[in-house]
């Protein structure tokens, strides 16, 4: 491993972090257009949002009809504790929910919100999904997780839990994020899901501590389809338990999905976590990693010794309490054998800039034994279970797949396609460029698990060299792409022809006419691997 | 007018057949015999004989053998043939009307398979008749075919091939080859109507275009009670945007096109000229004042067109007992357009000034600028020269343009210009009141070949305007036009190739080609352009009624494959399509693409800016059916002359769709 050697990229990143250290969050240079704004009427009363009767306007008129994608709504402050119940047809843009005020809906994702949560002390949203085209940020003002003293614990849909012991920092139950594009949302503060998370284009910031798997030990955060999730300075992305019994990884990055701590534009100025559970790996999936074909992981950073992600197990914080608020932390707890942390990474990963610890004996499993050496800037805590050379061992799992070793990934597909409908049927009226590339870079793959049966996309894996070409519905439109991941610019190649790609490649879109304007960025990943292909 | 010998009473038997209704026409094409059949089944020889000399008073026909198509060369190089005494009549009858003159080609299919020495001659007509010997030959039978009084077939020959001699010369080429393509029915379908919108008034104009440049056609509707605009947000999603876009006008017609060169097309909207801007992200019209004062006449139509060939669209007007108006464009977005109707000379009476007529544009000698037909009068072909001026080019043709007792003038005549007899030079079909009148393009010389095309004397009422467009898919372009008549049928007409039409409800394959209502519900105006994006062209209707129909074009789903297909069905589930998108800031108005095979022969034309003269407006994209899939070249000549060619392989996918542009940079340093 050349740890001491310091690559061309990261210069250029130290050099890009030089300059970017003080860009601003994305959701902070949003522009909003004027939209209609609605109160609610009856402060402390509760009612279905899509009443009208149960809004009022800015000039305090009943509302004519009830909120839609493009109206901001104020739920405002009472001593009576009320709830705003939505639906799945209801969007909206902004929320502003005041202490006292609950909304969202009866059970997973009813609402989508298209613009910013902000939620005041005392105020909780739930069961909400992330949808839209701009840049958002969702803010739970003085939300704890729980823990023993405050008595808290995140709840099922179906669970009836006392207002005392709710959890404000839950979110949803079910999480899905999509949006279009590289269009993000900053989640600040912390933000519990009691289960998982399915993030599908678009990108997910994390700069405050996101959990999720909260009551269920078999949720996991899923990143794919473009979507990238990114952690930024002190952010931590964590799963609330150890280990599960579905052998189901805590993060999963597959099929064109992104983990990266930083950003080139917005590097890293202190670390970032990775955290993971801590497990006796009897099987591969009791926690952990995964990194399929066509996923990716970068680092960027500002500072490589001050500012650089940290994976290691949700154990290290003495503080960390399981979504029904036990005791998990346990820092001086230390990796043996099969147990501690585990990563299986068969896409294209780069942990420059990164400190392990609390990793199993052979708990890196690599596709590519050699991958490690392009690694720089690595290293490792003392809480691993051996040197390291004993940690890293060839990849056990399925380096092409979706959900892992699950029992029930219909119910979970099916919201990702719902999810998706609803996108698409926004996309449809909105992107006339319909980006596409071909050959497909993904194929439907079936998975047949005991009596349940899904056909999900899965990477093409192609064995020499591919000439890809890019399409776009609107004739005449100038495409620009990139091949590192990056959003392309006016700078960046012009497409004039099909590119030969001859090696696992991000390949990074975006198109604009005169008369029609940007298209959102396009992004998918060619994976070239002439080896795993002969297999 | 042809005289037939051959049925008593036979001369006024056949005004009984020009005048019988519409039905009345399933007699005219005999689809159980058609000359594929006489080629490949009935007979086991088919040649071309050339005349080399004849005797009217003996009824001698001296003829040499120019080619066999079918059939071992015989050892008869030389074939006299004797008209039957009681044929003197016949025979004197087709010299006068030109036929068997020395030189002229005749078409023979002979030796039956039960009676080897009976023989078929064309020569613009058939004759019956049997070998004697080599190199002597007998008729004693004409087979014109006609049908009886009440409505029984006389000859079994009847509509066997009512075309040319020229042209079944050159099917049987085709067909010799195996290249051949003749329908025998209308192999089209077309989906329930769509009621777009219906407004306060009659659709006077209608444009199918892509406004915004988004890839999606879009739709805009002209009436008095004013003008409408749709913008196709998602497939097949229209949205009224006519507000949003800043659009208020009431017109007579409508037309789009990038007239100052920024990239942004541009909206004439009868003399109301809108400029394209884009601003913050949002696509919107700006009514400009740049069009010369306005003429006190009333606007019949107007539509971009660029009659000087410098790539700028200009203006082509024509007003109500004016005639024609051209307003150059200046090629400066800050000008005004030039009145230039006197220095091209078309203030004087020689080229129809004063009338109230529509005019439609095309290249009719294919010298690169644009000629003009003017419906009034006795027809005005008026072509322009390379100053710039038109001159009315001479013609015999019995053009009629005026309409019912009243003798009505301005109500019918826009016409269109498009390939019908050769698949390059344009040729002219011009919709009169209860017919078509196809004029073909003979050297630059008109020439009436209408009493070729079957069942294109058809009758129909009100006929107002026809556009071109190949709506079935096979290659050929088809005619449709609209019937002024509030309940009036509006007409398709399929183009059979080789001169030869018929209508397409009449000889539907499929169980039906409209399911209505608005085929019978007249039409004020109609558009052509692939509303769905699926390679086939579809209709916009706009009617007396306020309607606005989209009538989807499901032939191609109709042509989902079947076991065991029929020749004909075989060959159109083989068509691939080729759709092309013109883009560019000059010269797409009038553009024109050709695509030309390996053998360097041009195989199919299309001209952009075709379809204007009844006041409508088509797109920047046009389709090629191509019936042998094969690589081609693809030329696309702007109307300034800049020729961009581009290879197109049609032989693997079954419809590939591509743009072609003049290499330019748009982007303005965003992008």
């Amino acid at each position: 491993m050349r740890k001491l050697l310091i690559p061309l990229v990261t210069l250029i990143y130290l050099m890009v972090g030089v300059v970017s250290q003080a860009a601003e969050p994305a959701y902070k240079t949003e522009v909003w257009p004027e939209a209609r704004k609605l109160f609610w009427a009856n402060p402390g009363q509760d009612g279905k949002m899509k009443d009208p009767a149960n809004w009022r306007t800015e000039s305090g008129a009943i509302a004519e009809k009830g909120p839609d994608r493009n109206t901001d709504i104020v739920l405002p402050a009472s001593d009576t504790i009320y709830d705003v119940e939505g639906s799945r047809r209801i969007a909206i843009r902004h929320a502003v929910v005041e202490s006292g005020a609950r909304f969202g809906g009866a059970s997973r994702n009813s609402v989508e919100v298209w613009g910013n949560i902000e939620v005041r002390p005392g105020g909780r949203v739930l069961h909400v999904a992330i949808r839209g085209t701009k840049h958002t940020f969702v803010h739970l003002e003085e939300a704890d997780f729980p823990d023993a003293e405050n008595g808290q614990r995140l709840a099922h849909p179906t669970d009836r839990v006392t207002v005392e012991n709710q959890c404000r920092s839950q979110l949803a139950h079910k999480f899905q994020i999509a949006k279009v594009g590289r269009a993000s949302v900053e989640f600040i503060g912390n933000i519990a899901i009691s289960d998982e998370v399915m993030l599908q284009k678009g990108k997910m910031i994390v700069s405050g501590d996101f959990r999720w798997s909260g009551i269920t030990s078999k949720g996991s955060l899923e990143i794919y389809d473009g979507a990238i999730l990114e952690i930024q300075s002190g952010g931590r992305v964590a799963p609330f338990e150890n280990s599960n019994t579905k052998a189901v990884y805590n993060l999963n990055v597959y099929r064109n999905g992104t983990i990266q701590a930083g950003s080139p534009e917005r590097p890293l100025t202190e670390d970032a976590y990775i955290m993971l559970g801590f497990a006796e790996n009897d099987i591969p999936g009791r926690s952990g990693l995964y990194a399929g074909l066509g996923s990716m992981i970068r680092v960027y950073t500002s500072d490589p010794e001050n500012a650089r992600l940290i994976v290691t197990s949700i154990t290290s914080d003495p503080e960390f309490h399981s979504g029904v608020g036990k005791l998990v932390g346990d820092p001086d707890t230390k990796a043996k054998g099969k147990t501690g942390i585990t990563m299986q990474l068969a896409g294209d990963v780069d942990f420059d800039n990164t400190v392990f610890d609390y990793v199993s004996k052979g708990g890196i499993g690599l596709a590519d034994p050699s991958q490690k050496e392009r690694w720089s800037n690595v290293s490792f805590g003392p809480h691993c279970a051996g040197p390291e050379d004993a940690l890293f061992s060839k990849l056990e799992a399925d380096p092409n797949s979706y959900y892992h070793a699950r029992g029930d990934m219909e119910s979970e597909y099916n919201l990702t396609v719902m999810a998706m409908k609803s996108m698409d049927r926004f996309l449809n009226n909105n992107d006339p460029f319909r980006i596409s590339t071909s050959p497909k870079p993904t194929e439907m793959r079936e998975l047949v698990k005991k009596k349940e049966k899904i056909t999900t996309p899965a990477a093409v894996i192609f064995d020499k060299p591919v000439s890809v070409k890019i399409n776009s519905k609107v004739p005449g439109a100038k495409i620009r792409y990139t091949t590192d991941g990056l959003e392309p610019t006016k700078d960046s190649p012009l497409y004039e022809g099909p590119i030969m790609l001859s090696e696992t490649t991000r390949l990074t879109v975006k198109a604009y006419k005169l008369g029609v304007g940007f298209s959102p960025t396009f992004t998918t990943t060619y994976v070239i691997q002439p080896k795993i292909a002969a297999q | 007018m042809r005289r037939y010998y051959f049925l008593p009473l036979g001369a006024w038997l056949w005004v009984l057949l020009l005048l019988a209704p519409a039905e009345r026409a399933q007699a005219v094409i005999n689809a159980g015999l058609q000359p594929y059949d006489l080629f490949t089944s009935r007979y086991s020889r088919a040649l071309v004989l050339e005349v080399s000399e004849v005797d009217p008073s003996s009824g001698l026909l001296k003829t040499s053998v120019v080619k066999t198509y079918k059939g071992a060369p015989e050892q008869e190089t030389e074939v006299s043939i004797q008209f039957d005494a009681s044929l003197l009549g016949v025979l004197a009858d087709a010299l006068s009307d030109g036929d068997f003159q020395q030189g002229d080609p005749i078409v023979v299919f002979a030796g039956r398979k039960r009676a080897k020495k009976d023989f078929m001659l064309y020569a613009n007509s058939f004759y019956l008749g049997k070998i004697q010997g080599p190199g002597n030959w007998t008729i004693d039978r004409t087979g014109q075919g006609a049908v009886g009084m009440s409505g029984e077939q006389l000859n079994t020959l009847a509509g066997t091939w009512n075309g040319s001699t020229p042209q079944l010369v050159r099917m049987l080429e085709d067909m010799a080859t195996g290249i051949d393509f003749f329908p025998r029915k209308a192999y089209v379908q077309f989906k329930d109507d769509i009621l777009l919108d219906r407004l306060e008034s009659g659709i006077t104009a209608i444009a199918v275009f892509d406004i915004e440049g988004d890839g999606d056609e879009d739709i805009v509707a002209c009436s008095a009670a004013g003008d409408r605009v749709y913008l196709q947000t998602d497939p097949m999603v229209f949205i009224d945007a006519t507000e949003g876009l800043g659009v208020a006008s009431s017109s007579t017609s409508v037309a789009l096109a990038d007239y100052n060169g920024d990239g942004l097309n541009d909206l004439l909207a009868g003399t109301d000229l809108y400029q394209g801007h884009f601003q913050d992200n949002r696509f919107h019209f700006v009514k400009t004042e740049l069009l010369p004062e306005r003429s006190t006449s009333k606007l019949k139509t107007a539509t971009f067109c660029d009659i000087n060939g410098d790539g700028f669209p200009d203006i082509l007007a024509s007003f109500v007992d004016k005639g024609i108006e051209i307003y150059l464009n200046p090629a400066d977005a800050e000008k005004k357009f030039v009145d230039a109707t006197e220095s091209m000379g078309l203030n004087r009476p020689e080229t129809g000034a004063g009338s109230d007529a529509y005019v439609t544009p095309g290249d009719w000698n294919g010298d690169g600028l644009m000629d003009l037909f003017l419906a009034a009068g006795d027809g005005y072909l008026l072509i322009q020269d390379q100053d710039g001026r038109f001159t009315p080019k001479p013609h015999e043709i019995e053009f009629k343009f005026t309409v019912g007792a009243d003798n009505e003038t301005g109500i019918t005549g826009a016409g269109v210009f498009m390939p019908i007899v050769q698949s390059e030079a344009l040729d002219l079909v011009v919709p009169m009141e209860e017919s078509w009148l196809v004029i073909a393009n003979n050297d630059g010389r008109p020439e009436d070949v209408t009493r070729w095309g079957n069942e294109i004397s058809e009758g129909s009422n009100d006929h107002l305007s026809t556009i071109g467009a190949d709506l079935n898919l096979d290659g050929y372009m088809d005619l449709f036009t609209v019937s002024r008549a509030p309940n009036g049928h509006n007409r398709f007409i399929i183009n059979r190739g080789y001169g030869s039409f018929m209508l397409a409800p009449v000889h539907r394959h499929y169980e039906y080609v409209f399911r209505g209502p608005s085929s019978e519900r007249g039409g004020l105006s109609s558009a052509a352009g692939d509303l769905n994006d699926d390679g086939a062209p579809d209709l916009v209707v706009g009617n007396s009624h306020g309607d606005i129909t989209l009538i989807i074009n499901d032939t191609l789903q109709a042509r989902s494959p079947i076991e065991f297909p029929p020749r004909e069905i075989k060959i159109l589930e083989g068509t691939h399509l080729l759709q092309v998108r013109v883009l560019g800031t000059k010269g797409v108005t009038n553009a024109r693409l050709r695509l030309i095979d390996k053998a360097d022969v041009v195989i199919a034309r299309r001209d952009l800016g075709s379809n204007v003269a009844g006041g409508s407006f088509g797109p920047n994209r046009v389709s090629f059916a191509v019936r042998r899939p094969d690589v081609f070249t693809l030329e696309v000549r702007y109307s300034d002359g800049l020729i961009q060619q581009k290879e197109v392989d049609l032989t693997e996918e079954q419809y590939v769709s591509i743009n072609i542009d003049r290499g330019e940079d748009l982007s303005q340093g965003v992008w």
